[in-house]
């Protein structure tokens, strides 16, 4: 999954809660899984930053 | 029969030639040729003729008289060439101020007194003018005239991002030669250049043939070169005239690799530089210019490199806060999910106690009820009948002793 499907995902769900389109006794599944899909895309965000800090040290050499 | 003698004659000669000419100096155009040039001497002798139709129809000489620059005057030989950048040889046409002398011994000569700058910057220019516009009426695809400027097919084509293979046309051993390659290698960024050398004449007769031989050559080369220098340095300064002819200007100009030319000339700008892709004066300014360019692009790439740098900071720094938003929204939009769901049932939960009978009893009403069944209006009672009353916390029974209605009630309100 990439970080924008990831993303994607997590704001329907938030949309769903917010007009209460979810019946209540899927609810905690639906925030089991936001929480994964948060959680994940910290994960994904953060390797992106130590990849991005890698070219830019590559890059500045000269 | 009474001879004289030579020297009498001579005499004779040179008292006429004095009186008519004696104090006089005239202005005459004419032709050079043979000159015996003696700068270490400080003087000159040379031949002017005049050309022209003879009485055949045909090209000859109409006439030719020895002439002499003394001491005197022998500046005038290089001030006329640092003026005119024109190179004090034969086969010229000069605009003289001259005087005649004779003598015994050496004969007539014209001593040349002045010559005229003027004349021969005007015809140097008519003659590149003429070279010119037989260039524009000749090949109008290649060379054209555009807001006074010349525009040629050569300065139209683009530029590569960085120049690295270049075709160096100079000539062999000269200082041309070495001080391009001199400022390339040297050059303080470490920039790379492949430099393949075609050597040849660069002045004197012909030399633009052999010029233009080389372009040949470099035209149908499999190298793909990114521009061709045509650098020239050391020479004399003032034999120029191959970089001023139709040949190499028309070759220039359609040549299908950038010609980035440096042939040294101080004075004016040769119909090559005219019709190149660049001209710059020297083959040291012609390496630099190439490195500069090369400059420019690495320049470029680094301010690249930044904004690509930024930018990524930028969408990473975005992207971050956009799911801290996101998280922060979810656990609001979940809390009050279950804060309006809790209210929901609260609400239900209070109608539903309002609606219960026993709460109705509590706050004072009673029920009646007759045969079991509760009675909400007054008129299915009757006298003596049995009732019971449900209050809230028993029920009694009870009857009916006093009734308002008479029996037929019917239409009564």
């Amino acid at each position: 999954m990439t970080y924008q499907e990831a993303y994607n995902q997590l704001l329907t769900i938030v949309d769903e809660i917010e007009t209460e389109s979810v019946p209540l006794d899927e609810l905690p599944d639906r925030i089991r899984l936001a929480t994964s899909l948060i959680s994940f895309c910290q994960e994904r965000l953060r390797a992106v930053e130590v990849e991005y800090l890698d070219a830019v040290e590559r890059i500045s050499k000269r | 029969m009474n001879p004289i003698r030579l020297s009498d004659l001579a005499f004779t000669v040179e008292a006429i030639l004095e009186e008519a000419f004696e104090g006089r100096t005239m202005w005459v155009v004419a032709e050079t040729s043979d000159i015996k040039n003696y700068p270490d001497r400080n003087y000159c002798f040379l031949t002017l003729i005049e050309r022209g139709d003879g009485p055949t129809g045909r090209q000859e000489t109409l006439a030719k008289l020895e002439a002499c620059i003394w001491r005197r005057n022998y500046h005038i030989v290089r001030d006329f060439e640092r003026a005119t950048g024109v190179a004090f040889a034969r086969n010229i046409q000069l605009l003289l101020r001259i005087s005649v002398s004779f003598n015994a011994v050496y004969g007539l000569r014209l001593e040349i007194q002045q010559i005229d700058h003027s004349y021969t910057l005007g015809k140097v220019e008519r003659e590149r003018q003429a070279i010119l516009d037989a260039l524009l009426r000749d090949h109008p695809t290649l060379i054209w005239q555009q807001d006074g400027q010349y525009i040629t097919a050569n300065q139209l084509l683009p530029r590569p991002s960085v120049w690295q293979r270049l075709a160096l046309i100079t000539a062999p051993g000269s200082d041309g030669l070495r001080d391009f390659r001199h400022e390339l290698q040297h050059n303080t960024f470490g920039y790379q250049f492949e430099v393949d050398e075609y050597l040849t004449q660069v002045q004197g007769n012909g030399a633009e043939k052999a010029i233009c031989a080389q372009l040949d050559r470099i035209r149908q080369s499999p190298l793909p070169y990114d521009a061709v220098v045509m650098v020239r340095g050391g020479g004399s300064q003032l034999d120029f005239g191959s970089f001023d002819t139709y040949l190499l200007g028309e070759a220039v100009a359609g040549f299908p690799i950038p010609v980035l030319t440096g042939i040294g000339h101080e004075r004016n700008i040769s119909i090559t530089d005219l019709l190149g892709h660049c001209s710059v004066k020297t083959p040291t300014k012609a390496a630099a210019f190439l490195i500069e360019h090369n400059r420019q692009f690495e320049e470029n790439c680094l301010l690249l490199r930044d904004r690509l740098i930024e930018a990524s900071r930028q969408a990473m720094q975005v992207a971050g806060e956009h799911l801290r938003a996101d998280t922060e929204r979810l656990r609001f939009v979940a809390y009050n999910y279950l804060k309006n769901k809790n209210a929901e049932l609260t609400e239900k939960a209070v109608t539903i106690r309002y609606l219960d009978p026993s709460n109705v009893l509590q706050r004072g009403y009673a029920f009646v009820i007759k045969q079991g069944r509760i009675i909400t209006k007054a008129e299915n009672i009757q006298i003596a009948d049995r009732l019971q009353i449900k209050m809230y916390d028993k029920t009694i029974d009870v009857t009916v002793d006093n009734w308002p209605y008479t029996h037929d009630i019917s239409g009564s309100v």
